[in-house]
């Protein structure tokens, strides 16, 4: 399954927005993982002891913000990277993970027909696709920062998610 | 609780005549009748006098009259005749609605009226476009138009509720993709090499196409579905295609209006074919009409402990929902006057 998400539809938080989450709606399943873009790191936000935290700055908004993942630690594992697009290049997921794209500047395609731009998100989840191909936008001259994050279930249960 | 300032279908044009037409939309009720000039008219069904129907009156010249006591509105809402005084009370007056009509469509405003003309009317021109056909139906819903929308949201619910005519095991077995942007939800499924559904393939003879149906969501009212089949390999805008208008207007919390066309841009004109069409489609959608009011009531008796179990392919159902919570709560936070203060039409001093 594709999720597109806009820019203009991301879930207001403090310091910033959410991409996504699992759940996204409060008291429905326990909670899982959170993927966030802050325009700055709050300081001294305490991790609790349950939670993994993976952060890497994402040049977006004008100067540069902050790809936050936090995940439940004994239940999801997590990796976060920043991909440069400046040529076609393929990425591949797991069928047993979800990958999350953000669009940092300027725009991409993914899948020759998906066109981002700054701040929208892809979210892929399930058998389809396992891999796809994310080119810079028509007229980027420069090299385009994509968010990468991959999820996965620590134990054989695959993880799975309803946005 | 209802989305007021978005436009809602409320009427075919024919229904609206020169005979008032009374119905409950988003809770309230209203009547609509024609000008001389044709020109439809929305107004509040009650009298200010006695709180009769005034859709229980009739129509005289462009006004409409109280069949209780002669009262006599304007277009406008304003009472104009007052058959036992001759003084018009100030407070005589009757809320009317912004009303547009396009495409055999009469849509209606409920909403902060100064906000309608700026609010964009969804485009449904396959109802009159010449080459297209189309069948239509209308069904009165015992469910919320949420339930509704969570339905032409996840269309796996035809291979199953719709399985001898437009479902198959195709459309579960394909993944979609979902877009959420401001006001608008789609849920694209692309089914290549595959049968066409039952009714498709009894519509058109073909064996094995590529085949795809979107949701296309404008948020609150319309569900607009791109569908087609085209040959295997073939390019979509070459296909069979569809548009499938469902115009969901809540009449209560519990009910709904579902004003439906199913426009094609094959065999145009084939009288077979649209009897086929009317007679097989009017069955989904009384399947539709079943399953949904079953499933009020059942979430009307269910525990607050037992929300939704949601899958992956709900994730436009999801989206949609928190949308809507969205638009809901941005409607009801204070931001000035009240809709209705705003929308009383003035007396002129």
């Amino acid at each position: 399954m594709r999720l597109l998400l806009r820019q203009a539809v991301h879930r207001a938080v403090v310091d910033g927005i959410e991409i996504a989450a699992s759940p996204d709606t409060p008291d429905r399943e326990p909670w899982l993982w959170q993927v966030r873009v802050l325009d700055r790191i709050l300081d001294g936000e305490p991790v609790p002891a349950d939670r993994s935290r993976d952060r890497i700055g994402l040049p977006c908004r004008g100067s540069s913000a902050v790809l936050d993942v936090l995940a439940h630690g004994k239940s999801i594992t997590t990796t976060t990277e920043l991909l440069t697009v400046h040529e076609p290049m393929k990425v591949t997921r797991d069928t047993e993970e979800i990958a999350v794209l953000i669009v940092g500047r300027q725009s991409v395609l993914v899948e020759g027909r998906h066109r981002l731009h700054e701040l929208d998100a892809l979210v892929l989840e399930g058998d389809d696709p396992i891999s796809f191909e994310i080119a810079p936008g028509e007229d980027e001259t420069h090299e385009v920062p994509v968010g990468l994050v991959r999820l996965r279930s620590t134990t054989t249960k695959p993880i799975s998610w309803v946005p | 609780m209802f989305i007021k300032n978005a436009w809602y279908v409320v009427a075919w044009s024919e229904e609206v005549t020169r005979e008032p037409l009374a119905r409950t939309v988003l809770g309230e009720e209203v009547m609509l009748y024609r000008t001389q000039d044709g020109k439809p008219v929305a107004l509040a069904d009650r009298c200010a006098h006695r709180a009769y129907p005034l859709s229980a009156g009739r129509v005289i010249g462009d006004n409409i009259q109280c069949g209780y006591h002669g009262f006599e509105y304007d277009c406008s809402g304003i009472c104009v005749k007052v058959p036992a005084q001759e003084r018009i009370p100030q407070r005589a007056v009757v809320t009317s609605y912004p009303v547009h009509e396009a495409h055999r469509w009469v849509w209606i405003f409920m909403g902060d009226a100064e906000k309608a003309n700026s609010t964009p009317v969804p485009d449904n021109h396959w109802m009159t476009d010449p080459a297209w056909d189309r069948v239509t139906h209308t069904r009165l819903i015992e469910s919320s138009a949420e339930l509704i929308h969570d339905n032409l949201l996840d269309l796996t619910h035809e291979s199953f509720l719709h399985e001898s005519s437009i479902g198959d095991d195709s459309v579960f077995e394909n993944g979609v993709t979902v877009e959420a942007s401001p006001g608008r939800i789609s849920v694209d499924r692309w089914m290549p090499h595959c049968h066409p559904s039952p009714l498709f393939e009894k519509a058109t003879g073909l064996q094995v196409v590529d085949r795809w149906h979107t949701t296309d969501f404008q948020l609150p009212s319309l569900h607009t579905i791109h569908a087609g089949v085209v040959e295997p390999g073939g390019d979509r805008a070459d296909g069979h295609l569809l548009e499938v208008l469902n115009a969901i207007t809540p009449q209560t919390e519990s009910t709904s209006w579902y004003f439906y066309g199913f426009c094609r841009n094959f065999n145009v004109g084939d009288q077979d074919l649209n009897d086929l069409l009317s007679t097989s489609l009017g069955q989904v959608l009384d399947e539709d009409a079943n399953a949904l009011a079953l499933q009020q009531t059942r979430m009307e008796k269910r525990p607050q402990s037992a929300p939704d179990v949601l899958i992956g392919q709900d994730a436009g159902v999801a989206k949609a929902r928190r949308l809507l919570a969205q638009l809901l709560k941005a409607e009801s936070e204070p931001a000035g006057a009240d809709d209705s203060a705003s929308r009383e039409p003035q007396r002129a001093s």
